[in-house]
């Protein structure tokens, strides 16, 4: 049996890993004063993983039932094995089911829950107040009660040259970027420091392994070879917020592999003529062009980031120089998301986000249409096999083997190109804020809770 | 008929073609309303069938037009997607903040190109006309978002006179609200300016060159009161004509000023919602854009017809 820990929670795994055991902390209360019962856990999750429209219906679809033992005890019992599911649990946080009778249809406004602040006024599109929960659980050091702030304004600005703006004129303490050159410019206003959560984000180009040319493994070899790397992280605001990744995972994870790292396609433009002349010269390439015909393809990114739209024009360059055409078109998320599913793409510029080895692999692995996150369409049985190991393994050593072996694989087939590391980050302003520090890269949240007014 | 009820029966000709091209072309906008609501990590075949179902994008598009033309006729725009709250109410708590920034910025605007139009056509040929000329190119020239960030720049960040963006209600606090519209009602105003100056200063120099102008000069009346009493007046005619029909551009002006100054219009919320393929949202802000054009174009028809009396009898006369 395995132990971890979440905010206000415990959990118990139990072989073989489908029924979990959650023991919730005596004492919390929601910010009404009602105390967090195992019952309520129960109603939470279960409009989770039983309402198809729920936004987290696709991560707790894997939930069979959640029963009751006692007003401290939820046992959710799983439809298949998953280690990783109670590290997941400890990124959601339970909400007050007796709102839905308190407020009827409006009870999304109403939200209650037993973090360190309850909801005051939700403007939308201008403010979200907030205000010291008086019922919080945790003391801070010294006994102190947590939060240390009154209130907490949250504003929606959604441009990012103004958000910093507002930042350099005092109209905010703090921000949230996900955007290298945007943090860039954060950084350099005084008194302030940049938090990274120190996340698994990244991006980087990813191919149909369904889709001529890219479905020929020369061909997604020979654009790997082509692409300066350090040179498009570079152009797209690289630097001290944004790492070149070479894999998933990077430097100073425990997942991170040098042996994967010198494994991945190097830049090499000779290595790269070599394997695009090779297709170009195959009788049987998968494209059905006449042999001699050059490599034409169309790179997909979003319209309005600076980020996306450097990388797009560098991989066009850059391909070129081995013979390859390309074509860069602008797609909105909701357009790019969508022709992905349908697998009408080429190649995507795409990020990705997960944190933990199962989650990320079985997300991007696993083969459609069971699994349509799988987003470069690309299937291989080992990687497949490798995902089964890493469902059921607990033991750090063996996880670290099946992730060696999937990079390894990965190495070999190119079903996408690793480029940079996608920063969540705060910038905050230090003058006005005291004790700011990340809860976690899992949440990418300043802990709210310890933090003062200066 | 006569000219009131056939220009009615116009506009609403013209407002069920808007309702039709509005939800057409934002039906046909590319992605999947589902795929954006759920989110990446939540995407699967079950659940976007579940949620095609339930927002009703499971039905063939005439019979979605139907039913929600049936609604917007009975005042109901649907609900978002996204907020889950309804759109009539959304757009209600987001007009004020932009019907504010559109006043403002025609108070301002009108302002400075009232005084422009009058000194110029003044000093027409100086020095000082062909300054305020050269300045009426440069404020054309420079496009809404720049001189928004520009006006950012200098006024929040350097000189800390006003915020860099955000929103005090009017009714909350009346002196901060003005603080916070003035910034975004300039730079949609500054583009303005020479539009109507250009056009007050053409028409002005006409009018002074009249001669019950010079029998007025002659008369003795000062030129103060010749230059606004007779001249202006007869000159602003034009003005009002444009100045209602640019309502138009501002409205869409607005999409660009709200979303840089982070304020909670109506503009900013238009955007949002392309973005989350909110489409009830998409349609119910888009309907109402174009059928606040259409409605201030047909108002100003109304004045113009009020205030030209020769208008006023051609429409009158039996066709």
């Amino acid at each position: 049996m395995n132990s971890y820990s979440g905010a206000d929670v415990e959990f118990a795994l139990f072989d073989p890993l489908t029924v979990i055991n959650k023991d919730l902390r005596p004492g919390v209360r929601f910010a009404d004063g009602s105390t967090l019962t195992a019952t309520d856990l129960q109603q939470d999750f279960t409009q989770y993983f039983a309402q198809p429209t729920s936004a987290d219906y696709g991560t707790f679809i894997n939930i069979k039932s959640i029963k009751v033992v006692n007003s401290l005890t939820a046992v959710f019992v799983l439809n298949a094995a998953d280690s990783q599911f109670p590290t997941v649990l400890t990124s959601y946080f339970p909400f007050n089911p007796d709102v839905k009778a308190k407020y009827g249809a409006d009870w999304q406004a109403h939200p209650d829950g037993t973090g360190p602040f309850e909801l005051v006024k939700w403007s939308q599109g201008n403010e979200t107040v907030l205000k010291r929960n008086p019922h919080y659980w945790l003391k801070g050091p010294g006994g102190n009660q947590l939060p240390y702030l009154s209130e907490l304004i949250f504003k929606p600005i959604t441009d990012d040259t103004t958000r910093v703006s507002t930042l350099q004129s005092g109209g905010i303490d703090g921000m949230l970027s996900e955007v290298p050159m945007t943090l860039q410019s954060a950084a350099a206003v005084p008194d302030t420091t940049i938090l990274d959560s120190g996340g698994n984000g990244g991006y980087g180009l990813f191919f149909n392994a369904m889709e001529a040319p890219v479905n020929d493994v020369r061909v997604r070899l020979a654009l790997a070879h082509a692409t300066n790397v350090a040179a498009m992280l570079a152009a797209s605001g690289g630097g001290k917020y944004n790492q070149l990744r070479d894999q998933y995972y990077p430097p100073g994870s425990p997942w991170y592999s040098p042996a994967v790292a010198s494994a991945w396609p190097a830049y090499n433009v000779a290595e790269a003529k070599t394997l695009i002349h090779e297709y170009v010269a195959d009788p049987h390439r998968s494209d059905g062009k006449p042999v001699g015909s050059p490599v034409t393809l169309t790179l997909n990114y979003e319209p309005g980031s600076p980020q996306q739209l450097a990388v797009a024009q560098l991989a066009q360059q850059e391909w070129k120089q081995i013979g390859v055409q390309v074509t860069i078109r602008p797609e909105d998320e909701a357009t790019l998301v969508g022709n992905a599913l349908k697998g009408s793409f080429q190649v995507n510029y795409f990020e990705w986000g997960n944190e933990l080895p199962y989650d990320l692999f079985h997300h991007n692995y696993l083969p459609r249409p069971a699994n349509l996150t799988n987003f470069t369409l690309f299937n291989n049985a080992s990687i497949i096999q490798q995902i089964g190991v890493l469902q059921t393994a607990t033991s750090q050593s063996v996880i670290k083997n099946a992730v060696d072996k999937i990079g390894l694989l990965l190495d070999q087939n190119v079903p996408l190109i690793f480029i940079g590391s996608a920063p969540a980050a705060w910038a905050v302003n230090t003058s006005k804020v005291g004790g700011a520090s990340i809860i976690s890269p899992l949440l990418a949240s300043i802990d709210w809770a310890t933090i003062w007014a200066k | 008929m006569t000219s009131l009820p056939r220009k009615f029966v116009s506009l609403l000709l013209t407002l069920l073609a808007v309702a039709f091209l509005t939800f057409m072309l934002t039906s046909l906008l590319p992605g999947n309303p589902a795929v954006a609501l759920l989110g990446q990590q939540a995407i699967t075949a079950k659940a976007i069938v579940a949620v095609d179902a339930e927002l009703g994008l499971n039905h063939p598009l005439p019979l979605r037009f139907a039913l929600w033309l049936g609604h917007t006729l009975t005042g109901n725009l649907g609900y978002s997607f996204v907020t889950n709250s309804s759109v009539s109410s959304e757009l209600a708590s987001r007009l004020p903040v932009t019907i504010e920034i559109i006043l403002l910025a025609m108070v301002i605007s009108l302002v400075l190109a009232i005084v422009g139009g009058i000194i110029s056509a003044q000093r027409a040929g100086r020095v000082l006309d062909h300054l305020l000329a050269d300045t009426s190119f440069v404020l054309l020239a420079v496009p809404t978002f720049v001189m928004a960030l520009l006006l950012i720049l200098l006024f929040a960040v350097r000189s800390h006179v006003f915020p860099a963006s955000g929103w005090v209600p009017l009714t909350q606090d009346p002196f901060q609200n003005l603080r916070y519209a003035f910034l975004p009602s300039l730079a949609l105003a500054l583009p303005q300016v020479p539009v109507f100056m250009r056009l007050l200063r053409a028409d002005m120099i006409t009018v002074l060159n009249e001669d019950f102008i010079a029998l007025a000069r002659s008369k003795g009346i000062s030129p103060a009161r010749v230059l606004l009493g007779h001249a202006f007046r007869l000159s602003s005619f034009s003005l009002v004509t444009v100045a209602g029909l640019q309502v138009g551009f501002l409205l869409g002006g607005t999409v660009i000023v709200e979303n840089i100054f982070a304020l909670p219009g109506i503009g900013s919320l238009l955007v949002q919602s392309i973005y989350s393929r909110d489409l009830a949202t998409v349609q119910g802000v888009t309907l109402f854009i174009a059928a606040a054009f259409v409605v201030v174009n047909f108002c100003v028809d109304l004045i113009y017809t009020v205030i030209d009396p020769r208008i006023r009898r051609v429409s009158a006369q039996p066709v």
